[in-house]
């Protein structure tokens, strides 16, 4: 098992709060942690959101490593 | 010049950044706190950025319209935190020799901006507070 960080941004850190840890399996990938958060937050469901490994855009197919921060965050809205 | 911050700026400032011997022409954009949205009074505006991206963003946006556009330099900065009705938000500035390629690319950097950057914005009315969504 592997630690991750989850820090949420705008009105989804409202909703969920501002980060939280989690245990995943080794090798897990974005993907199945947008599976695994979608399970765990009613408020994320049918909401469109983004996903950033430590300060970076990935797909879904990336693996994350111990320690790596995953940023959830709404689509662009400023300017 | 790429610059996510709380405190307000200067246009002279920037304008000064991106003068060089072969500028003819600078373009502006600014966005400032609208006082009226969707029929209700926005008294002040919290602007949230997840900074580190939004700044890397950003710096993307402006190398993107260097090479889009037969301009000489590019400078945006976005304000974070709480902002009332008619303080800036944001500048965009596009340097060229000749003002045709200025304007078209601040034009389109604001567009990639409000499309592109982590950054989004929170209105206060007399109702509560309410997410802008979509940019506007």
């Amino acid at each position: 098992m592997m630690r991750i960080e989850v820090k949420y941004y705008a009105w989804i850190r409202e909703k969920i709060g501002e980060k939280e840890t989690l245990e995943v399996d080794e090798g897990t990938t974005v993907g199945k942690i947008v599976e695994k958060l979608r399970g765990r937050h009613a408020d994320l469901a049918g909401e469109n959101f983004l996903i950033a490994v430590n300060g970076r855009t990935v797909d879904l197919n990336t693996c994350l490593n111990e320690g790596d921060v995953v940023a959830v965050f709404p689509p662009a809205g400023g300017g | 010049m790429i610059r996510v911050t709380e405190d307000d700026f200067s246009i002279d400032e920037v304008a000064s950044t991106l003068k060089g011997m072969e500028t003819g022409a600078i373009v502006f954009f600014l966005g400032v706190v609208k006082g009226f949205r969707e029929g209700e009074t926005v008294s002040e505006m919290i602007v949230e950025a997840y900074r580190e991206a939004a700044e890397a963003e950003l710096e993307k946006i402006r190398r993107n319209a260097l090479e889009k556009f037969r301009i000489i330099d590019a400078a945006i900065i976005h304000r974070v935190g709480r902002l009332k009705q008619a303080e800036n938000i944001v500048l965009v500035a596009a340097s060229a020799e000749s003002r045709r390629e200025a304007f078209k690319a601040c034009s389109w950097i604001i567009d990639e901006v409000k499309a592109r950057a982590p950054i989004w914005k929170k209105e206060v009315t007399p109702r509560g507070e309410r997410w802008v969504k979509e940019a506007v």
